[in-house]
Order: structure tokens, then sequence, then C-alpha cells
């Protein structure tokens, strides 16, 4: 079920640590916890990371060798400088807000319809971990045939945020992103089962 | 009068380097400040371009009068090298490994401590350093006033805009913790209406420790008097050497040249060594009152960051106190003007080391020490012009809501405290709690098994430097959204 405004306020007011959502910057009366929106906006951050282009016919991140990984580039764009995404460009991005969730909390990236209805994608990977804590990385992408012009500090996305229930105790919280402010690629782990499923 | 060939050359140089420079200037920077220096740089540029140019028109086809040309063509040449200098301060200031989301923060608390419009602006220095350059007080020295303001944007005042180029080492760019040596930088700053009260305790204490050594130092200067007289010309830097471990300056060391006797060797070595010890004292002086303003900003979080970049002991050198005596200056302030603060365990198991540290044997900087060490009051008596945001009332409360966060891996500009902190004081304690928190071992080390770092405490480290920018730079954004509030914009 997901959760209300005042549900989300509630959390974010928690003085219980084991509840308690963090948003930050939250900016005062920005918001109003009596509408009738389940989510909350995001905005987009300054930090900009895009693949460079190189000679390789392709990339392989399943051989855990940099040289043979997208290999990054990044970018920082302050705020009330615009920016342009051109068509079929695909950019790694973060949202101005660090998000510190609760063991108890998950929640879904989605995109604003007005900026989807206008060909821009802003997330593939949508889903926000329980215990989650950094900013959130947005798999951003023009789908459509003309440049879209952006800034910094544009409402860029939407989380609604649902229960996790039955959790169980964590020793730890461990995830390769929790801590980091910009838009990190990520090494790839495989699982156990992934090692013996490419294994056969 | 230079050879036509060196004018050309000189042309030629005009031509490069503002070509260079408006190269530089209109690639993409992520922020606008460095583009006030590269528009007065290029000014500099034009009008010696210009000038030579007319010069040269006015006396074509004849040569100009070589006392007229040779004076402006000397002076050219020194404005393109100081030109050239000061650009390779500003020419990468784009570089993504700096947190350029310090930079509108950083401006805005040194505005308040400065009372100046500064701009700041981060470059990766290649030493291993910290650096600081006003450039509007580079350019009133330099002679150049007329081409800063007409570089500044309309509406801003020439007089009070400056742009602050800070130097970050390049190897630590991602150390955020390290950054809290900033508020040294800007000591340095806040220094220069400050210095004629400054130099009054440094004639003071100077005039102490003479009295204290009257005897060691009239056999110092005996000694060194009948050594550099006795020299040849071509050995007198090195006699030099033993007593001051540097060169003297060319007129000091043609002074003691030419002593007619005993008495007149003995003067000229007096002054030269008046004269060393005043440039040094200065210098030393600078430092260590740039320390304290540190310490008053972010108290011994500024030691925490020093012994990062100052590992070990340093030896003496005539631009900067050995190492170990400035920490044992700042400790022995903090103890006296921040006691409550020190008594806390993180900070004395930090500091209480710093008690040991032996002065210099050399009997130079021996009474360089000593005139620093005399010092200590009258300087702590003129940083008190320096607000300082650890004398809240609610400092530790503050200091355990802000852990709280960290602790949980939130930012801790998200504290909503109940006793309000002023927005510029929370930038220099939001340091001043992560530093204590990174310090505080058992804590730290929790924190660090939590979130799966128990092998990797340098990215547990990391994290806390992240969520310190984060949180420096929400701060900013908040502080001017209720500024908005206020005035009914929203």
């Amino acid at each position: 079920m997901a959760l209300s405004r005042r549900a989300i306020k509630n959390r974010i007011d928690s003085e219980d640590w084991e509840n308690r959502l963090v948003v930050d910057p939250l900016f005062e009366h920005s918001w109003s916890e009596d509408s009738v929106s389940a989510s909350i906006d995001v905005h987009l951050g300054n930090r900009f990371t895009y693949p460079k282009s190189r000679r390789a016919a392709q990339h392989d991140p399943l051989s855990g060798n940099p040289a043979e990984d997208v290999v990054p580039r990044e970018l920082f764009i302050p705020m009330g400088k615009e920016f342009s995404i051109n068509p079929g460009q695909f950019l790694l991005a973060t949202t101005l807000e660090w998000f510190r969730f609760p063991t108890n909390l998950m929640a879904y990236v989605i995109g604003r319809s007005v900026l989807g209805r206008r060909s821009l994608l802003i997330v593939t990977a949508s889903a926000v971990q329980p215990g989650t804590c950094n900013t959130i990385t947005l798999e951003m992408s023009n789908l459509g045939e003309v440049a879209i012009k952006l800034k910094p500090g544009v409402a860029i996305g939407q989380l609604f945020f649902h229960d996790v229930t039955e959790v169980a105790p964590v020793s730890s919280l461990h995830s390769s992103f929790a801590g980091s402010l910009r838009p990190l690629l990520g090494e790839y782990r495989k699982s156990k089962t992934e090692e013996f499923l490419m294994s056969l | 009068m230079p050879p036509p060939w060196q004018l050309s050359c000189l042309q030629s140089r005009l031509r490069s380097l503002k070509i260079e420079i408006n190269r530089v200037k209109n690639k993409e920077h992520p922020y606008p400040e460095p583009e006030i220096v590269f528009k007065a740089l290029l000014a500099v540029v034009e009008s010696r371009q210009a000038l030579i140019d007319e010069i040269l028109d006015l006396f074509a086809p004849d040569a100009p009068p070589p006392e007229l040309l040779q004076p402006l063509f000397d002076s050219v040449v020194k404005d393109l090298a100081d030109v050239a200098y000061y650009f390779s301060l500003v020419d990468r200031v784009d570089s993504a490994r700096i947190p350029f989301e310090i930079l509108r923060s950083l401006s805005w608390v040194s505005n308040l401590l400065l009372h100046e419009d500064c701009r700041s602006v981060v470059r990766l220095d290649p030493h291993y350093n910290y650096t600081i350059s006003s450039f509007r007080h580079i350019f009133e020295r330099l002679g150049w006033e007329r081409e800063w303001s007409h570089a500044i944007p309309t509406g801003c005042n020439p007089k009070t805009t400056t742009v602050l180029v800070l130097g970050f080492p390049s190897a630590d760019a991602s150390s955020i913790l390290m950054h809290a040596l900033a508020a040294h930088e800007l000591g340095h700053e806040f220094i220069r209406p400050l210095w004629t009260r400054i130099e009054a305790v440094r004639e003071d204490a100077t005039s102490r420790v003479r009295r204290k050594h009257q005897d060691a130092l009239q056999e110092y200067l005996v000694e060194r008097s009948r050594i550099t007289s006795a020299k040849d010309p071509s050995e007198l830097d090195e006699a030099l050497n033993q007593f001051e471990p540097w060169k003297d300056s060319a007129k000091d060391v043609e002074a003691a040249r030419r002593p007619q006797s005993h008495g007149d060797a003995y003067e000229a070595s007096r002054k030269s060594f008046e004269l060393n010890l005043a440039k040094v004292i200065n210098n030393w002086f600078k430092e260590l009152f740039s320390d304290l303003v540190a310490a008053r900003l972010v108290g011994p979080a500024f030691l925490a960051a020093f012994d990062r970049l100052v590992v070990g002991e340093t030896q003496p050198y005539k631009t900067h106190p050995p190492a170990g005596m400035r920490r044992k200056f700042v400790r022995d302030y903090l103890c006296r003007e921040m006691s409550l603060i020190m008594q806390d365990d993180v900070w004395k198991e930090l500091c209480n080391p710093y008690e040991n540290y032996a002065p210099p044997r050399d009997f130079f900087w021996k009474i360089c020490n000593d005139v620093c060490s005399f010092s200590l009051q009258g300087l702590a008596e003129i940083v008190e012009a320096v607000p300082s945001p650890l004398k809240i009332d609610n400092l530790k409360k503050y200091v355990s809501e802000t852990q709280m966060y960290i602790e949980n891996l939130a930012p801790p500009s998200a504290v909503h405290s109940a006793d309000p902190v002023a927005p510029a004081d929370k930038f220099w304690l939001l340091i001043f709690s992560s530093w204590h928190f990174r310090l505080n071992q058992r804590r730290f080390v929790t924190f660090a098994e939590r979130f799966g770092w128990a092998d990797n405490l340098a990215a547990a480290e990391e994290a806390i430097g992240n969520l310190l920018l984060h949180s420096l730079r929400s701060l900013e954004l908040k502080y001017h959204w209720s500024q908005k509030v206020l005035e009914g914009g929203h």
C-alpha cells in the first residue's frame, strides 16, 4: 500500500530512527501533507555522469574488467545553468535530495508525466531499497527527436513510498551506493546463482 | 633600448597570452566566478598591448627614444610575468574532482566573515598545500585597479567585490574533512585590517624576548659580525647561512660587505639580523593568527585536519613556523578559550601529545619561537573579533543531534533543532561535528561496521565527507529559501 502525504510526513517527523525517513533538503512550506497526491517530488541534482565514447564495439559489464566496461565522464552543472539532453543521449544524474530510508520503508522512483510526455525518461531501475542512504541515481534518456533543455533543481521525478513488512533484523546495511553523492556506475557483482547459471 | 627582435617577441607574447586567456575564458566553466578574473587579466594584457603599439606608432618610422622605451618595455615584461602567473592560478578551476558543491556556501560564509562580496573558486594545487588568493587585493597591489573595476559585473562594488581562489591539494581533493583547513586560509584574508594591532603585539613580544636573551643575543651578533666581516664576498652567503639559514637579500649582503671597523661590522650585522627576524616573525604571525582564526571557527577540528596535511614534525622555515609549535600554540589557545570543549575525551586524545613540543635549539629559531609564545595572549585578544560558533549555549546538544544523523548516514543539515542555530554558524559546526564523530574511534568503527565498511575505513570516512559536503550545500540552499519566504516570494 502506498503511503499518503500525511503518512510520509509522519515518517519524516518520527523520533524513532527505526521508522524515520530523512529527506534533505526539504524546503519548508514547499509541499502540503494534505494533498491527495501520494508522492513527493525529487529535484535534479548537479552531478552527471555520461559514458565516454570509445572505440570498443561493445561494453562488457560482466567481465569485472574496468577496461571493458563503460568509461564514465563526470560533469558538474551549477544551479541556474541550463543544459540539454540530445535525442538518444543517455546520462546518469542524481537527485538533489539525500534520502535515508529506514529498513521498513522502500520507494519507487517514477518520472513526472509532464516531462515523460515530452520523451524524457528518467529511470530504468526504479526501486529504492529499504535502508538506502544516499542521493538517488537517475538514468536519464531522451527518447524523442529534439533536444530537451533542463536545469538542476527542476522537479524531475517523484517518489512513491511503501511500507515493508516483517523486516528481519539486519546486522549490516551494506550497499554499493551507500553514502554516495555522485552518480556512480557501480561494480557488477555476480550472485552465486548467476555464477552458477553463467558457468553452465 | 630593447632590440627590435625583443620588441617583436614582446608583442607575440602579448598576443598569445590574450588568445590563451580568451580560450580558457570561453570554456564551459561550472561557475561564472572565474570570468571576472579572466576579464580583468585580459584588460591588463590589452592595455599593455595598446600602450606598446601606440608608442611604436607615434615614433614610426623612427625608433622611440631609448629613455622612454626601455623602462616601458621592462614594465610591460614584468606585467606579463605577473599576468601569466596569476592566470595559472585560475586556468584549471573546472576539474570534476573539485567539490563544487561547497563553493557557494563557502562564498556565503566568507562574505559574513570578511564583510566583502566574496566569490569563491577552488583550484587543485599540485603541491600538497592549501592556499588562498584574493584577486581584488592582488590587482590593487599591482596597480591594476582600473582593470579590476571594469571586469566587475554591473551593480557590484569593485572596492568590496573579490574572487577568492582557494587552492586545495590535488592529491586530496575528495577529502572533504580536510577542507576544514579552508578556515585557516580565510584567516589570511581576515588578518588584513588587523595587521597594525598584530604588529604592536609583535613589537612588544620582540622587546621582551630581546631583554630575556640579552646576553646570548649580544654574543650571537658579535660572532655573526666577526664571521661575516672576515669572509670574502663569495663566501658571505655560506657564512650567513650558519646563522640564518637562507640567503640574505643582495642589499644585506652588500651592507655586510663594507664595514670599516668592528663597530660598523657589528652594526651592519645587527641590522641584517633584525631585518631577517622581522621578516620571519611577520610570516610566522600570519600563519599563527590564521591558525587561531581557524580554531575560533572549527575548534580542535582544525588540528585534526592539520595533522592530515602535515604528518609529523617539520623544521622551521622562514615562511612557516614548525608544525609542532603551531599545534601547541593552537592547543594552548583552545585550552584557555574553549576549556569545556577541550575536556571532551576525543579532543584530549588528539591534543594532549602536542604539549610535548620541544622548541628548536638553533638560536635564531629559538628567538622566533619565543616571540611567538609571548604573543599568544595579545593575538588571542585580537582574534576575538572572529565570531565563534563554538561559543553557542546549545553546542553540546546541537553536536549530539547532528552526530545522530551522521550515525544513521543521514545529512546532519536535516537536524531540526528546537534551539535555533544561525545558518552560517551551522556551516562551521557541521565541520566540527563531523570531525568529532570521525575521531571517536568506537563510534566510527561501529558506523563503519553497520554499513559494511569494516574492512574499508577509508570508504566510511568518504561517506562522512559526502554527508558533510551535501549538508554544507543544503544549508546554503535552505538559507536562501528561507530568505525568499521571508520576502514573501513563496
